[in-house]
């Protein structure tokens, strides 16, 4: 069924084509001079005159002419043709990262939910999402999990399937851990307005690192005295890995250890020609606004950073970096903090502290809360416009709603349209040529020469 | 070359129809009219006392010896009496279409009545007076006369507005003057310039055609031209129609009465009667006056 885009065009071809037809009823008409050599003895009177008697004139004319005004309008205003969809279509969105506890649960949650579906799309996701050929979602990955790419490529995968389905459905069976979870989680999920399933499955505890297979309680840090020290003795508590804090170079023990798991965070120490404190500086832990602390600090030179960068001065330098080491992770942090003084054991640098303690990549050992996940899973509302909601496709998760496809103006159905007003026209003058010809010279009442213009 | 074929039908109807002048003519040429000489023609008519001076060869002898009086034997002469058409070819006789039927019947009365006079031994001559010229035909006796009548019909056009009058130029005084024409021209000048041939001892007859459809316009005509005259046009409703028709009867009177009243013979002729039968009456009427 044809959807115009642009329907005031439409209307007002209807109102033009009523002023057509009116003015067909109501013309002046100059009737049809006869030849009466006696025409002196009647008297002179206005020759034209509004025909009394309200009939159409030159019907077939009247019907071209409304019939152009129709096409035109009706091309101008964008039609669309909506193809017909039938069935169910369903995206299956399966979380594959470090923090799933179980895949058979993951994989049991997803053939589930196969019944009633007329077609299913298969996505896996760990740190990058893929299109999966069958049922086959492999083993979980030791990385950290990103759902916004997964929902990026269920939702393709959606409207994708919108233009063929009358229904398509969403689900995401996935523990939604939190370091899953990020700002464009929410941006990608609103792409789909409709209902998303949420399906939560156990999740793994957070680990040290990817690999996962240590999981010491044990500390090393430097002595109480030593302000690093005394810092992460305050930041560090028993729901944390296993860490060790080194204000020298790490040794090749401390690497093993990393390997093996563990995290490392070397602190060098400032030197005799260090650039000294600044009188103020901030600080603030990547991807986390909550860290920061602002304090008599200045930055290490010399201190080589590579990897990834976990902590930023307030003017985006690089603070601190982390370097992935097997199952672990070697941060450094190229901040010289004040021998003396209580600045390090302020909340907001004890904050930091903590943020270097966690697990290697950002883990997070937090999983997103049921009531996030409930608002998360509504309907994104529509704006109430039909244009711009004309390719929101609606998806019925326990509703059965209608989908509509994402459809733009079709270019073909527009030509057809302006090429039968082209004929249209060209058959509107074609009928309006003999009214002329025959005026002039075919009317058997006057002669050619008589006739006015 | 012989007359066209379509007059054959009015040739036959008035043979042997003859169409006297209204009076005694004036011609010295012996003819079928009466005239107004008296003379030794055998057919007696009166008798009248002799006067001095009168020619004594026409003494009735006899008479004289049986009453002993003196009487001259009077007789009737004839002559002839030359026969002039005038005949109207402006575009108002070229109605209504398609057939023109005003100016066949205008050709049809001046072939049938050429035809009676020419019969008769009248000299006949025409002039056909259309827009683009007028075509003359020299008076003569002879029977071809028609021929080149109806030749010189045949090859007009009904068009254009050309006067009737100064036509009258070239028509004898005496003659016979037969003007054809629907009087929708210079119809006053017409009159005027034949208004002292009565007294001169002329005949003026005055066939007035008129057209069915101009008595009574058809219901289909909306707007009225005149075709000599594009700036008349004329609107026909109802109202119109009421009024054109009281109109053109008024002018038709006032002619009529205009003609008469300057000696002439009017009679309105209905282009869509039969050009024979009107012939006839024109023929008759003049008998029975004569």
């Amino acid at each position: 069924m044809p959807v115009f885009l642009a329907p005031g065009y439409l209307v007002a071809a209807v109102l033009a084509s009523a002023v057509v037809t009116a003015l067909h009823l109501l013309a002046w008409r100059r009737p049809e001079p006869t030849l009466l050599p006696t025409a002196r003895f009647a008297p002179s009177s206005a020759v034209r005159a509004v025909s009394r008697a309200l009939r159409l004139s030159d019907v077939s004319l009247l019907v071209v002419r409304v019939l152009a005004l129709l096409l035109a309008g009706a091309a101008l205003a964008r039609p669309t043709v909506t193809p017909r969809r039938s069935g169910v279509a369903r995206v299956l969105l399966l979380d594959a990262s470090r923090r799933v506890g179980s895949m058979d649960a993951v994989r049991d949650s997803a053939r589930a939910r196969l019944a009633g579906a007329d077609a299913v799309v298969w996505v896996r996701v760990d740190s990058v999402a893929r299109l999966l050929p069958d049922s086959a979602a492999g083993d979980r990955a030791d990385v950290r999990g990103s759902l916004s790419a997964g929902l990026v490529a269920a939702v393709q995968a959606a409207h994708r399937l919108a233009g063929t389905f009358a229904r398509v459905e969403v689900v995401v069976i996935s523990p939604f851990a939190a370091e899953s979870w990020d700002a464009a989680t929410d941006a990608a999920r609103r792409a789909w307005p409709g209902d998303v399933e949420a399906v939560r499955v156990g999740a793994r505890a957070a680990t040290a690192g990817a690999g996962g297979r240590t999981t010491r309680v044990a500390r090393e840090l430097p002595p109480v005295d030593d302000p690093i020290g005394a810092v992460f003795s305050l930041a560090v508590d028993s729901t944390l890995p296993a860490i060790r804090v080194r204000r020298e170079a790490p040794s090749a023990a401390d690497s093993a250890w990393a390997r093996d798991g563990g995290v490392v965070v070397w602190w060098p120490r400032a030197g005799a020609g260090d650039a000294g404190h600044t009188s103020s500086a901030s600080l603030a832990m990547l991807g986390d606004g909550a860290r920061s602390a602002v304090g008599h600090f200045a930055a290490l030179p010399g201190v080589a950073l590579s990897g990834r960068a976990i902590l930023r001065w307030g003017d985006g330098a690089i603070a601190a970096a982390e370097e992935s080491l097997g199952g672990g992770c070697l941060r450094v942090v190229a901040v010289a903090v004040p021998d003396a003084g209580d600045e390090v054991l302020r909340p907001g640098f004890v904050r930091l502290a903590r943020g270097l303690a966690m697990p290697c990549g950002g883990g997070s050992a937090e999983l997103v809360d049921d009531e996030t996940l409930a608002s998360w899973a509504v309907p994104v509302r529509t704006t109430g416009d039909a244009a711009a909601d004309a390719g929101v496709a609606t998806v019925a998760g326990t509703r059965a709603d209608e989908t509509s496809v994402p459809a733009g103006p079709s270019a073909t159905l527009e030509r057809w349209l302006l090429a039968a007003v082209a004929l249209a026209l060209l058959i509107e003058w074609w009928l309006r040529r003999p009214r002329a010809t025959s005026a002039a010279g075919n009317d058997a009442s006057v002669p050619a020469s008589r006739v006015a213009a | 070359m012989s007359i066209p074929r379509e007059y054959g039908p009015i040739l036959d109807a008035v043979r042997g129809l003859t169409w006297p002048a209204r009076r005694r003519v004036s011609g010295v040429h012996t003819g079928a009219h009466l005239s107004r000489l008296r003379g030794r023609a055998p057919e007696l008519s009166e008798y009248r006392l002799y006067r001095q001076g009168d020619d004594p060869r026409q003494l009735d002898w006899k008479l004289l010896a049986r009453s002993d009086r003196a009487f001259i034997r009077l007789s009737d002469d004839r002559a002839v009496h030359p026969t002039w058409f005038v005949v109207d070819a402006s575009a108002s006789m070229a109605f209504p279409l398609p057939g023109h039927t005003k100016w066949r019947m205008a050709c049809g009365l001046a072939i049938g009545l050429a035809a009676v006079a020419q019969r008769a031994g009248d000299p006949v001559g025409a002039a056909i007076v259309a827009g683009a010229g007028t075509a003359r035909v020299r008076a003569r006796t002879r029977a071809d006369v028609l021929v080149e009548l109806g030749s010189a019909l045949g090859g007009v056009v009904p068009s254009g507005a050309a006067a009737l009058a100064p036509a009258l130029l070239h028509v004898p005084e005496r003659a016979r003057l037969v003007i054809i024409s629907d009087l929708l021209g210079d119809e006053p000048a017409l009159r005027r310039a034949a208004a002292g041939r009565g007294s001169t001892g002329g005949d003026v007859h005055v066939l007035h055609v008129v057209s069915r459809d101009e008595l009574d316009p058809p219901p289909s005509l909306a707007l009225a031209l005149d075709p000599e005259d594009a700036s008349i046009e004329r609107p026909f409703d109802a109202g119109a129609r009421a009024v054109y028709r009281e109109r053109f009867a008024e002018w038709r009177d006032e002619v009529a009465r205009g003609w008469r009243l300057a000696g002439a013979t009017y009679r309105q002729v209905q282009a869509e009667h039969d050009p024979a039968l009107e012939v006839r009456a024109v023929a008759m009427s003049a008998a029975g006056r004569g």
